[in-house]
């Protein structure tokens, strides 16, 4: 996935620690977040439609707004799980994720490149959805 | 008032062959509702049902879990189509992004087109809105933008291939009803696409008076959600909408200066004394 030349989360770090996979740093609707390398837009996709919410803990601190079911604050992907089995967003229509997008780096990211799309440190991931409006 | 099922006529309303073709669909309702501003999911629920319509706007935010997905659940139980808008862009980037966002969560290329200018008059931005509007109608996007009462912006909107018109009756949630109703009346003139009214409806009055000026439909959101009881609202609109649209239909009596009696003073009887005659 391309780099914004002016995306403002510009620290690549890459965390690591003994026993876990290594992480990048991107943003996901404006909070930064720590994911394994090699996360896909689908993996993405499929943890948000499960978590629940959890409090940001500091400001700029690498605790992301959303926790696994674990309760793990960190978005704590499995890379080689690709497969993501989680629930649509919505119902009966039989489109997965439907009432889902997701824009990285300012462009729309079609769903049917979602497994394909893998992340690259530094992208700005704004995923959206359906919410009352008008 | 037991409200029937989305998008029927109801009993003693205008017949089932006088409908909107909105971007060559024919739509059960003249009435777009809005789906921001309500208290809660089940009053929001119980409008949509009260109104009668068959669309409903609906706006791409950021995901958050929880109740996101159940406006949408909520307008699919409905068989309500629900339509994307961009609410919230300021800028013709901003509303294409949103608006190709949309495309992709919901399968469907119609956008309601909102470009704002700022918060506090929340007033279309002309300029940004043209540009947002070339942009998606060349790509195939069926278009309905939010505008202003400007009849030369309206044709121009028409002319770049917009599928509507919508013209404001008054800033958005004002309940100022139709401060322009000349301007509106000569948008309905010149269009040669159907002119929905969009935003400052505030009454059911509003929105029969709406229709008498010649609109071919109405998207009310405040009116309703915000209103304190709005499934009753919902269904006073509709129903005032409707008789609106008949009113129009009908053809009124022109205004008069003078008086003209409904009654012949031919065949009055006569006083034996006296005279009854001026």
């Amino acid at each position: 996935m391309m780099l914004a030349d002016d995306e403002p989360c510009s620290d690549p770090a890459v965390l690591s620690s003994p026993g876990r996979s290594e992480r990048i740093a991107i943003s996901v609707n404006g909070l930064r977040e720590d994911v394994p390398t090699r996360t896909s837009l689908m993996d993405l996709a499929g943890l948000m439609s499960r978590c629940e919410p959890v409090a940001v803990t500091a400001p700029g601190s690498s605790a992301g707004r959303y926790a696994t079911a674990a309760g793990d604050p960190r978005l704590d992907l499995d890379p080689e799980a690709h497969a993501v089995a989680a629930a649509p967003v919505a119902s009966s229509a039989g489109l997965a994720f439907r009432g889902l997008a997701i824009a990285v780096n300012d462009t729309v990211v079609p769903r049917s490149v979602w497994a394909s799309t893998i992340l690259a440190p530094g992208d700005h991931v704004e995923i959206l959805s359906i919410a009352p409006g008008g | 008032m037991r409200s029937g099922e989305p998008g029927e006529a109801r009993a003693g309303g205008t017949s089932h062959s006088d409908c909107l073709t909105l971007a060559g669909r024919t739509l059960g309702s003249r009435l777009i509702m809005g789906t921001a501003g309500a208290p809660n999911l089940d009053v929001l629920r119980d409008a949509l049902a009260a109104s009668g319509t068959s669309v409903a706007t609906v706006a791409m935010r950021r995901v958050a879990t929880g109740t996101q997905s159940s406006v949408f659940e909520i307008l699919s139980s409905l068989g309500i189509m629900a339509l994307p808008n961009t609410a919230g862009c300021f800028t013709a980037r901003e509303a294409v992004l949103v608006a190709d966002l949309a495309r992709d969560a919901l399968e469907v290329d119609w956008v309601k087109l909102e470009v704002i200018s700022d918060e506090r008059t929340l007033l279309p931005d002309p300029v940004e809105l043209l540009r947002a509007a070339e942009d998606l109608t060349g790509r195939g996007f069926k278009v309905l933008p939010y505008t202003n009462d400007d009849p030369v912006l309206a044709r121009h909107l028409e002319e770049i291939g917009c599928a509507a018109v919508m013209p404001l009756g008054a800033p958005i949630g004002s309940g100022l009803g139709i401060l322009n109703p000349h301007a509106i009346a000569m948008i309905v003139e010149r269009a040669g696409v159907p002119v929905i009214l969009d935003a400052g409806i505030g009454s059911a009055s509003d929105a029969a008076y709406a229709m008498e000026l010649g609109c071919d439909g109405l998207l009310v959101a405040s009116a309703i959600t915000r209103a304190q009881n709005p499934p009753l609202m919902a269904s006073a609109i509709a129903g005032a909408l409707e008789a609106g649209r008949s009113s129009r239909r009908a053809g009124r009596i022109p205004p008069r200066l003078h008086a003209q009696a409904s009654t012949p003073l031919e065949g009055r009887l006569r006083l034996a004394t006296g005279t009854n005659l001026p």
